[in-house]
C-alpha cells in the first residue's frame, strides 16, 4: 500500500529536499546522479513539492478524490483473441535475444 | 518445545491468494492466454509495453472476478480504480504493474470453513474466515534464470497480462490445518465456478501466507509473509515450521523481525528474503490510462442469478439427499471431474450412492494411482465403476475378486470401460452355492484336525485362519459372508 516518507510530506523550509531524499527518489527510478546534479534535483524537487504544499493547503473537505481527467466509465473489450505482433521483429529489436527470449544481465531470483 | 509451552502461544494467519482467470485473452490486449505455446509468441505492443500502446480491459475477467466476489458473500464497488505499482523487473516491462490499490473491485466477503473434529465424519469446528477484498491485476512474464549464460537471465513475455485476481484474506486462521483448509475451499470455490483451473504446480494458483504469533489476549504478535507456497502440503509444512520459529524466538526471549521469507520445500525451512527497511517501495498512484471501472448493479444482480450450486451447499445435499458421507461428500467436491464421475456413475445406476462415492474415492482412486491411467477415464467408465461397486457389494465379488477385476481393467490397453467388462466377465462368478461351500468348509477342516481342536478349546482367533484357508481353495472366489456362516455353524 502507498506509504508517504514524512519527509516528503513537508518539504524544507528553504525549499530544498534532504539530500537523501533525493538519492532514495533517483534509486527507486533507477537514475545515477552526478553529484552536481543531485543537488540542483535537491532545489527542482524541492520546488515542485512546494507546488504541491500550495493545493495541500486548500480545504478539500468533502471533495472526491479525482482518479481520472474525465469521467468517462472504463471501454470494456469482449474476449476475443487477435493476432499480435510478429515475434522476430519484437525480438529483433532486442539488445540480445536467442531461441525466442529476450536476454538480460541476470537478475537474481 | 513442549505442549505446556505452545500452548502459550497463539497463531494468527492471513492468506493472499493470486488466481489466473480462465479468459480467452490477457487482461488488456487480445493476446491469447494459453499455456505452453513458442516464447514470446502472445505478444503485442501493449503487453509489452512499447510506448503510446493503450489498454483496453476485457470485460470477461471483471466478470470473472465479480462472479467470484459475489460466491464469497462480497460487495461488488460500483465504481473501482486501477492503480500502477511500480518496480524495477525484467519480466515487467512496463515498469510498473497495472494492479488496484484503494479501491478494489469487491471488498468484505468471507468462508465459513468446517474443520474436521474428534471423528471424520462429524465436522465439528467451524471458523468465519473474512475476507478483505478481492482486486483485478495482470500478471508478469516468466522469468528462466542462468539461462544463454550464467550471467544473464532469459525472459518469455507470453504470461506477461494475463488476468489475476488477488484475494486478500483477514488474519482470522490460526493453524497450518485451518489454512490449508482455507485454501481447499477458495479453490473448490474457484473450480465450480469455472474462474481458475486450480493449478498449483503450473503457478495459476499461488499463495502468500502472513504468519505472527501471540498470546491469547494480547497485542498482535509482529509478522513475517512466506513467499514461494505452490502445493497444501508446502503451505501446511510452511506455516507449521514458521509458527515453530517464531515460538522458538520469543521462548528464548528474542524478537520477530518483520520480514518476507522464502519457503524451501527441499530445506524444509522459512529463509529470509527481505526486511521490513528493504521493503519495496511501489509509490502506486491511479493509472491515467484507464478511467475508473464502473459496474452496473443490475449486471451484478445478473451474474449472481448465474452462480451455480457452491461446494458448501453441494456438500450438505451430497449428505442429506444421497447419504454421502462429510468425508466422501468433501472429496467430491473438491474436484470438478470427481463430482462428474460420481454422478455419471450415479446415472449409470450405481445402487447406493453413498457406497458408490465411498468406493470411488477409496478403491477406484487406489487403481488409479497404480496405473497410467488418467482421471477422465474413470468418468467415461462410472457405469461399469458403479456396477462393479453394486455387485461387489451386494456379496457378487468378494474382495479378491474385486481387486482382480480393478488390477486387471486398469491395467489393460483398451479405453479403461472396455477393459473392465473385459475384466468382469473374466473373473467368473463368486461361489455362493451352499452345498459346494459346505462341501469345501468340511475339506478344509477334515485336514485341520489339530487346530479345530485349538478353537474349540477357546483359541478364537484361529476363525480368520479357517476363513483364509477355505479361500484358498476356492482362489478367493468365495461368497465371503456365507463361508463366515458355515465355518460358525461347522466349529460351532
Amino acid at each position: 500500500m502507498t506509504q508517504t516518507d514524512p519527509r516528503l510530506a513537508a518539504p524544507l523550509e528553504h525549499g530544498a529536499l534532504d539530500a537523501d531524499v533525493v538519492r532514495r527518489t533517483a534509486q527507486l527510478a533507477r537514475l545515477a546522479l552526478q553529484p552536481d546534479e543531485a543537488h540542483r534535483y535537491q532545489a527542482d524537487l524541492g520546488r515542485i513539492l512546494g507546488y504541491f504544499q500550495d493545493l495541500q493547503d486548500l480545504d478539500t473537505t468533502g471533495v472526491p478524490p479525482m482518479v481520472h481527467p474525465t469521467d468517462a466509465a472504463m471501454p470494456l473489450r469482449e474476449d476475443e483473441v487477435r493476432p499480435g505482433v510478429d515475434p522476430q521483429t519484437i525480438l529483433g529489436q532486442a539488445p540480445r535475444a536467442e531461441t525466442g527470449l529476450f536476454l538480460v544481465p541476470r537478475v537474481v531470483g | 518445545m513442549s505442549a505446556s509451552e505452545a500452548a502459550r502461544w497463539q497463531a494468527v494467519i492471513g492468506l493472499e491468494v493470486h488466481a489466473q482467470l480462465r479468459t480467452s485473452t490477457k487482461i488488456f490486449c487480445s493476446c491469447p492466454t494459453s499455456f505452453g505455446a513458442a516464447p514470446n509468441t502472445h505478444v503485442c505492443p501493449v503487453c509489452l509495453g512499447l510506448p503510446g500502446a493503450l489498454p483496453v480491459l476485457n470485460r470477461a475477467a471483471v466478470q470473472l472476478a465479480v462472479r467470484t466476489g459475489l460466491a464469497v458473500g462480497c460487495t461488488i464497488a460500483p465504481r473501482s480504480v486501477f492503480a500502477r505499482k511500480n518496480y524495477f523487473y525484467p519480466d515487467l516491462p512496463k515498469g510498473y504493474q497495472i494492479s488496484q490499490a484503494e479501491l478494489p473491485v469487491c471488498l468484505d466477503g468471507h468462508l465459513d470453513l468446517e474443520l474436521p473434529g474428534a471423528t471424520t465424519d462429524s465436522p465439528t469446528l467451524q471458523r468465519h474466515a473474512r475476507i478483505q477484498r478481492i482486486h483485478l491485476e495482470e500478471d508478469a512474464g516468466k522469468s528462466i534464470h542462468g539461462e544463454g549464460g550464467a550471467q544473464t537471465s532469459a525472459i518469455d513475455l507470453n504470461r506477461a497480462g494475463t488476468p489475476l485476481i488477488e484475494i486478500v484474506g483477514h488474519p482470522d486462521l490460526r493453524s497450518a490445518d485451518e489454512a490449508v483448509a482455507y485454501l481447499k475451499e477458495l479453490r473448490a470455490i474457484l473450480l465450480c465456478l469455472g474462474v481458475c483451473d486450480g493449478n498449483m504446480e503450473e503457478g495459476s494458483l499461488r499463495c502468500d501466507a502472513n504468519v505472527s504469533v501471540h498470546r491469547p489476549g494480547e497485542p498482535l504478535g509482529t509478522r513475517c509473509e512466506i513467499k514461494n507456497v505452490n502445493s497444501f502440503k508446502s503451505l501446511r509444512d510452511a506455516i507449521a515450521y514458521e509458527i515453530d520459529r517464531q515460538v522458538g524466538l520469543l521462548n528464548d526471549g528474542q524478537r520477530v523481525v518483520q520480514q518476507t521469507r522464502l519457503w524451501s520445500q527441499e530445506r524444509g525451512r522459512t529463509e529470509a528474503m527481505r526486511s521490513k527497511e528493504e521493503a519495496h517501495d511501489y509509490r502506486y498512484f491511479p493509472d491515467p490510462d484507464l478511467p475508473a471501472l464502473v459496474i452496473d448493479p443490475g449486471e451484478v444482480e445478473i451474474l449472481r442469478l448465474g452462480l451455480p450450486e457452491l461446494p458448501a451447499a453441494r456438500r450438505a445435499r451430497l449428505r442429506a439427499e444421497q447419504g454421502v458421507t462429510a468425508q466422501a461428500a468433501a472429496w467430491l467436491v473438491e474436484e470438478p471431474e470427481r463430482l462428474r464421475a460420481f454422478q455419471a456413475g450415479v446415472q449409470g445406476g450405481a445402487g447406493e450412492p453413498a457406497a458408490w462415492a465411498t468406493f470411488l474415492m477409496t478403491q477406484a482412486i487406489a487403481a488409479l494411482t497404480r496405473s497410467s491411467r488418467a482421471f477422465a477415464e474413470v468418468t467415461t467408465a462410472a457405469r461399469e465403476l458403479a456396477r462393479i461397486c453394486d455387485k461387489w457389494r451386494t456379496g457378487g465379488l468378494s474382495n479378491r475378486m474385486l481387486n482382480d477385476v480393478l488390477t486387471q481393467g486398469f491395467a489393460g490397453e483398451e479405453p479403461l470401460f472396455a477393459a473392465l467388462q473385459t475384466a468382469l466377465t473374466g473373473v467368473g462368478e463368486v461361489v455362493s452355492d451352499t452345498a459346494a461351500l459346505e462341501a469345501t468348509v468340511d475339506q478344509v477342516l477334515a485336514g485341520l484336525g489339530p487346530q479345530v481342536e485349538k478353537y474349540r478349546s477357546g483359541q478364537v482367533q484361529l476363525f480368520g485362519f479357517f476363513v483364509g484357508q477355505v479361500m484358498r481353495v476356492l482362489d478367493g472366489k468365495g461368497d465371503a459372508q456365507a463361508v463366515n456362516a458355515i465355518l460358525r455353524r461347522r466349529l460351532g
